[in-house]
């Protein structure tokens, strides 16, 4: 029997460091262990050049299985993957899939609330029907930035275990050719990061763990275009 | 007042082009001062995720190129309009890949409001939010999601206002001008 593949479009801009392919990685390592061959490419760089998009189409193509994952930007998506699914959506109008070809989301966003993430995996579901993809479901991680940050999923200690758990749950459910159930998106859904701690944390510990140089410290807060447009 | 039309349009789109005259017609006949930026002929690089325009260089992006020039002007502006083909229900990915690079409008802080955690603003003053969208015929379910898009990007940007409306391709010219007048009014454009 054919080896079945799991293609990863990462949409993050920091690849390989992001959250987006810690999420992303750990599902695809998961359906690797029910005999999937995983594949994964970094969006971004393939989308500059109409090689690369011939290049993400034909993988995209070639695949059993697509997952998405991005974080969320202003909303929705990074521009560059809107610019990857623009491209797939108009090719697979010309160029019809083949086989049915199953489209997983993954979204992480800074916010503790993953409502926030709604709207995103909407325009995957919408894009999955626009492009001739069977949707198979989008899972929202609430804080995921401050309690991943880019480390692999498995070492992101007890703040991600919901994550992975439900990763887990996907997993088993898409290698037997079902949708992410229901509790694999409730469990995405509860906060890395309780609301109640997201506050105090993004506020003071988040900003000054990355702000070096204390001169900026004291320029958080400049504008500096104002009345300069 | 100053209005500042993001053009995401394809090259070619004949209902965008003539959406986007009406729109600088009526403005400029009620006294705005306008600026239309065709987004898809601007190198405008993608935001690369590094925070660095909050943990370096607050309010400013490290990358220098027209990006830049977009978010000062948006700054500046009474009413930002988005003008895009409805892509999925979201935006084109010309309009989003100048919207990606705002993240310096707003503080790494955040406050809850409106039920919802969302980033402190840097200025003041946002303008008001028109979003047009054009759809090839119509598509409730892409509707939908533009007009829930639009809505949260209004609550995220603290813009004081927002209005939205779609056009379709097959729709006439004086269908289309009522549209856009009609949202423009919306808009606090006046009649």
């Amino acid at each position: 029997m054919r080896e079945k593949t799991v293609l990863l479009l990462n949409g993050s801009p920091r690849g390989s460091k992001s959250t987006s392919a810690s999420l992303g990685s750990y599902l695809v390592g998961r359906l690797e262990k029910q005999g999937f061959r995983g594949k994964d490419l970094h969006v971004q760089p393939l989308v500059r050049s109409p090689d690369g998009l011939q290049r993400l189409a034909a993988e995209v193509d070639a695949a059993d299985l697509v997952i998405c994952a991005a974080p969320l930007y202003i909303d929705s998506i990074p521009a560059p993957l809107i610019a990857a699914m623009e491209y797939l959506s108009e090719r697979r109008k010309v160029e019809k899939p083949r086989k049915e070809q199953p489209l997983v989301a993954l979204v992480n966003s800074g916010f503790p609330e993953p409502s926030q993430s709604a709207t995103a995996i909407a325009i995957y579901r919408q894009f999955a029907a626009e492009a001739g993809f069977a949707w198979a479901g989008g899972l929202a991680y609430a804080s995921g930035q401050a309690a991943v940050d880019g480390r692999p999923l498995g070492k992101a200690g007890f703040m991600a275990k919901n994550a992975r758990r439900s990763l887990d749950l996907a997993a088993a459910a898409l290698s037997e050719g079902k949708p992410i159930p229901g509790e694999a998106r409730s469990l995405a859904a509860r906060p890395m990061v309780p609301v109640w701690m997201f506050l105090p944390i993004g506020n003071l510990l988040w900003w000054r763990s990355r702000v070096k140089d204390r001169s900026v410290w004291r320029a958080m807060k400049d504008r500096p275009y104002e009345g300069k447009g | 007042m100053k209005a500042l039309l993001l053009d995401g349009s394809r090259a070619g789109d004949a209902a965008s082009t003539q959406a986007r005259e009406l729109i600088e017609q009526e403005l400029r006949g009620k006294g705005w001062e306008v600026s239309s930026l065709t987004l898809r002929d601007m190198e405008i690089a993608p935001c690369l995720g590094c925070f660095k325009c909050w943990t370096h260089t607050p309010g400013i992006c490290v990358t220098d190129d027209a990006g830049t020039a977009v978010v000062k002007q948006f700054i500046a502006s009474d009413l930002a309009v988005f003008l895009t083909p409805v892509t999925f229900g979201g935006y084109s990915s010309a309009l989003k890949k100048a919207l990606d690079r705002t993240l310096p409008v707003m503080l790494p802080f955040f406050r809850k409001f409106g039920g919802e955690v969302r980033h402190i603003q840097r200025y003041d003053n946002q303008p008001r939010i028109m979003a047009l969208g054009v759809l090839p015929r119509p598509d409730p379910a892409a509707e939908q999601i533009f007009r829930t898009l639009v809505g949260r990007n209004a609550g995220n940007f603290g813009a004081p206002d927002r209005t939205f409306g779609v056009i379709t391709g097959n729709m006439d010219a004086g269908g289309m001008k009522k549209e856009v007048r009609s949202l423009l009014v919306k808009a606090g454009v006046g009649p």
